[in-house]
């Protein structure tokens, strides 16, 4: 008896406090932020941009868990109630989905002016900047330097084990990016075949570029396909692996920027503006690469980093927009191949 | 239509998760089948902390023990869907273990012992003990099969695609919820019929359920082999606990870590206990209301009003997500959308059902003769709901509260859809982390939320002892 009055006593402060509890607070200058950026760098940036301005910023974060369909398409189902003022994604395709679909408004920062066109939407809809780079990730206790590959190609050698190499499954994230710029890059025949083979030859397929990393710095496979900042966390350990930018005396490798784009109909458009000029200054870019998140900036900025080689990175020569191009097809072609 | 690569993926994403949620059950109900098979003094004293840590495993995410058992059997070359069932059923044994610990609790003592008398005790087992259980039982199967399907994170690391990943991979694609939803139909139907067997066998196996009693009079003699078989689960349990648990504890490093990471979380922690509990509060709440007059309603109409409740379960989380913000982000809706409201809303509708079921089991154990004798004497309807109904259900509450909020806690397809901007759970950040690679990070949460959830259950389990529930 006196259980079920405690009981009750608790369920009534419970529904109170949640009554309550949300509509606690002074609303003071706010602003929204939609992120696909790693938690663990966005939110120190984004206290520090509190501190700075004043604005209190409320974020949402992705997580690799849900693939790329967590926060683009929570934007796009909002559209005609937008909650979010401004978008940060950690690459550019997502960004390009939501400036197609209509969701995102012009904005010229004058933080990046000194951004090369080609990394800016022609109507002004997003910027990038901060890039990284699809690299391989190797084993240095698995593999002598002279056996580390150099091309993405070596995956397909047939005097290497497949069984020691992985990559994350390509209907998602950065690997379907750069399978969407392989098929820019080397068409969509060449292209096919080359992740065809992948799949013959028994390469291993994972969750994500993080899984592969922890695969090499494990020493389960000798090598891997991954990003520049999956790979530099596990350099950054003093795990026994190495960095190598592949395709460098011939393709090239596939740099991908960070995207800023501001939210169309967002709740708070000056503050919008503010955080994103703020993202898009240089001493944030150089900020992103000191934290490691970032590693291949798109305009001058003097970098030390003991991750990747230094030097300039060369550059695959597709387009943006002819890599989104091949999404559709890549992602139903790479499901075909490797969802079986 | 779906073409013959997606129906090879589609059955056998069916054979994977029918096979996990059997293999849970059957060593979940082994390792409970000794309730009756034990003296009630010696299992309480050895067998009762397995039991309660094996239960709380269900605050470790599935990838946390996909990621424990994978740095073994990468070692040793295993892989593939035998490898990744394993780790599933490790994964949801908590799942088994409670509901049959939840069915064999349920079974009446002197049904047994009149049993007894006519035959052997192994018939008793399968003739009364088992039938009687199995309600809870397939439900626990059923739950485990749901959420197989649904997860493909795991059967990845072990390179097992599953048709939950052709269904992601359209919606990445797509960005339209309509063509996975149509892709994810296939599923839908199966686990709705499921679903409706469940219902229609639960509804003639609750009837006769009243009350279990104490099962002191034990144990039953059964037969060798079935004793090896139970040996082997009760063996199974302190290797489901300790291979994640030391796998953590191994990556925590230093005792300093796990403050460092609970300092660093405290905001996803307050959140995530808020809107657990008021998801749980209100779901129970929901659960009350509704399993009364289903139990209550006619039989003919039964079914349907199961089916419908159960629905929500066959729902991917990303659905439920997309559909409340497709749903609540329209103009006028402003003072739900954006608040906590929402993922209390779409934790409800993928864990309420759940609690339905429990509320259920529970009204019909109930003593309808206590009942009646409230009816003459009390003085008016709230008296006698508080002075009596209230007591008497007050066990089922409990445990559908505790289910709905363990649940809830580690939710991430739809809460991440629906969480308000600048709150999120203790389960985002955990996922956050694991991209990180912050293992200590993980490890040390992962260990406050088996601390905090070993803490809750022995609280839940005092409360039971004072109300009589420990019986």
């Amino acid at each position: 008896m006196k259980v079920a009055k405690r009981a009750s006593v608790i369920l009534c402060v419970v529904l109170l406090s949640a009554l309550i509890l949300p509509a606690c607070g002074t609303k003071g200058k706010e602003v929204v932020i939609y992120t696909s950026v790693d938690q663990i760098f966005a939110e120190d940036i984004l206290k520090e941009f509190e501190e700075e301005t004043g604005i209190k910023v409320k974020p949402v974060f992705d997580v690799e868990a849900t693939k790329t369909v967590g926060l683009a398409n929570r934007v796009i189902a909002e559209k005609n109630k937008p909650q979010a003022d401004v978008f940060w994604s950690g690459e550019f395709i997502m960004t390009i989905v939501l400036a197609n679909e209509g969701v995102l408004t012009p904005y010229t920062s004058p933080s990046a002016s000194d951004i090369p066109a080609i990394y800016k939407d022609p109507d002004n809809l997003w910027t990038g900047y901060a890039g990284r780079a699809r690299v391989i990730f190797v084993n240095t206790d698995l593999l002598s330097p002279e056996e580390y590959p150099t091309s993405i190609f070596d995956f397909l050698d047939p005097d290497r084990d497949p069984s020691q190499m992985a990559i994350a499954q390509p209907m998602f994230g950065t690997t379907m990016t750069q399978a969407a710029a392989l098929y820019a890059y080397l068409g969509e025949e060449e292209a096919r075949d080359f992740f065809e083979q992948i799949k013959a030859r028994g390469v291993k397929v994972v969750d994500g570029n993080s899984v592969t990393r922890d695969m090499v710095a494990a020493g389960q496979v000798a090598f891997a396909l991954t990003d520049t900042d999956d790979a530099c966390i596990s350099v950054d350990k003093g795990d026994p692996v190495k960095v190598i930018i592949p395709d460098q005396d011939g393709m090239g490798t596939l740099v991908i920027p960070n995207t800023v784009a501001m939210v169309r109909g967002g709740p708070n458009p000056e503050e919008a503006k503010i955080l994103i000029d703020y993202l898009l200054s240089k001493e944030m870019e150089k900020k992103l690469i000191d934290r490691g998140w970032s590693h291949i900036p798109v305009r001058p900025i003097d970098i030390e980093t003991a991750c990747i080689p230094m030097g300039e990175i060369k550059n695959m020569n597709v387009t943006f927009e002819e890599i989104f191009n091949y999404r559709d097809i890549v992602n139903q072609q790479m499901t075909e191949i490797f969802v079986k | 239509m779906i073409g013959t690569r997606q129906l090879i993926l589609f059955l056998r994403t069916l054979f994977y998760s029918a096979g996990t949620g059997a293999f849970v059950m059957i060593i979940g109900a082994l390792a409970a089948s000794v309730l009756w098979t034990f003296r009630h003094k010696t299992l309480a004293r050895l067998l009762k902390p397995l039991f309660i840590l094996s239960c709380v495993m269900i605050f470790v995410p599935p990838y946390v023990h996909a990621l424990a058992w994978a740095d073994l059997f990468y070692r040793y070359g295993i892989e593939g869907l035998g490898a990744s069932l394993w780790v599933m059923v490790m994964a949801l044994l908590p799942v088994g273990l409670g509901f049959s610990l939840l069915g064999f609790y349920l079974v009446e003592d002197a049904m047994v012992e009149a049993g007894r008398t006519l035959n052997r005790d192994s018939i008793v087992m399968k003739s009364i003990i088992l039938p009687i259980a199995m309600p809870a039982l397939l439900t626990g199967m059923i739950f485990s099969f749901l959420w197989t399907v649904h997860d493909f994170s795991v059967p990845s690391l072990f390179f097992v695609n599953i048709y939950s990943l052709e269904i992601f991979a359209k919606y990445s694609a797509t960005n339209n919820p309509f063509e996975p939803f149509m892709l994810s139909l296939p599923m839908i139907v199966v686990a709705t019929l499921i679903i409706i067997l469940i219902s229609s066998l639960s509804k003639k196996l609750m009837l006769g359920l009243r009350k279990g009693h104490t099962k002191e009079s034990l144990p039953l003699v059964m037969p060798l082999w079935f004793r090896c078989l139970q040996i082997i689960a009760i063996v199974i349990l302190p290797v489901q606990i300790s291979t994640p648990m030391i796998s953590l504890i191994m990556k925590v490093a230093k005792p300093s870590n796990i403050w460092i990471s609970i300092l660093q979380a405290r905001r996803e922690l307050g959140f995530t206990l808020l809107l657990s509990t008021l998801t749980a509060t209100l779901s129970v709440i929901f659960a009350l209301l509704l399993a009364k007059r289903v139990v209550e309603a006619e039989s003919r109409h039964k079914l349907l009003l199961w089916v419908c409740i159960l629905f929500p379960l066959a729902i991917p989380a990303p659905l439920v997500g997309i559909g409340l913000v497709t749903l609540f982000s329209q103009r006028g809706m402003g003072f739900i959308y954006g608040t906590l409201w929402m993922p209390v809303l779409a934790n409800m509708i993928r864990f309420a059902p759940l609690a339905v079921v429990t509320l259920s089991v529970q009204l019909k154990r109930m003593d309808q003769g206590l009942l009646d004798s409230a009816s003459v004497f009390q003085k008016n309807r709230i008296h006698g709901f508080i002075r009596v109904y209230l007591p008497m259900i007050l066990p089922g509450l409990i445990s559908a509260f505790l289910i709905v909020f363990i649940l809830t806690t580690g939710e991430l397809g739809a809460t991440l859809l629906v969480s308000p901007p600048g709150r999120s759970t203790l389960t985002m950040r955990i996922y956050n982390y694991m991209h990180y690679g912050s293992s200590q990070m993980i490890a040390g949460l992962c260990l406050t939320m088996l601390a905090l959830s070993l803490s809750t259950g022995l609280i839940v389990y005092r409360v039971f002892s004072k109300t009589g529930g420990d019986r």
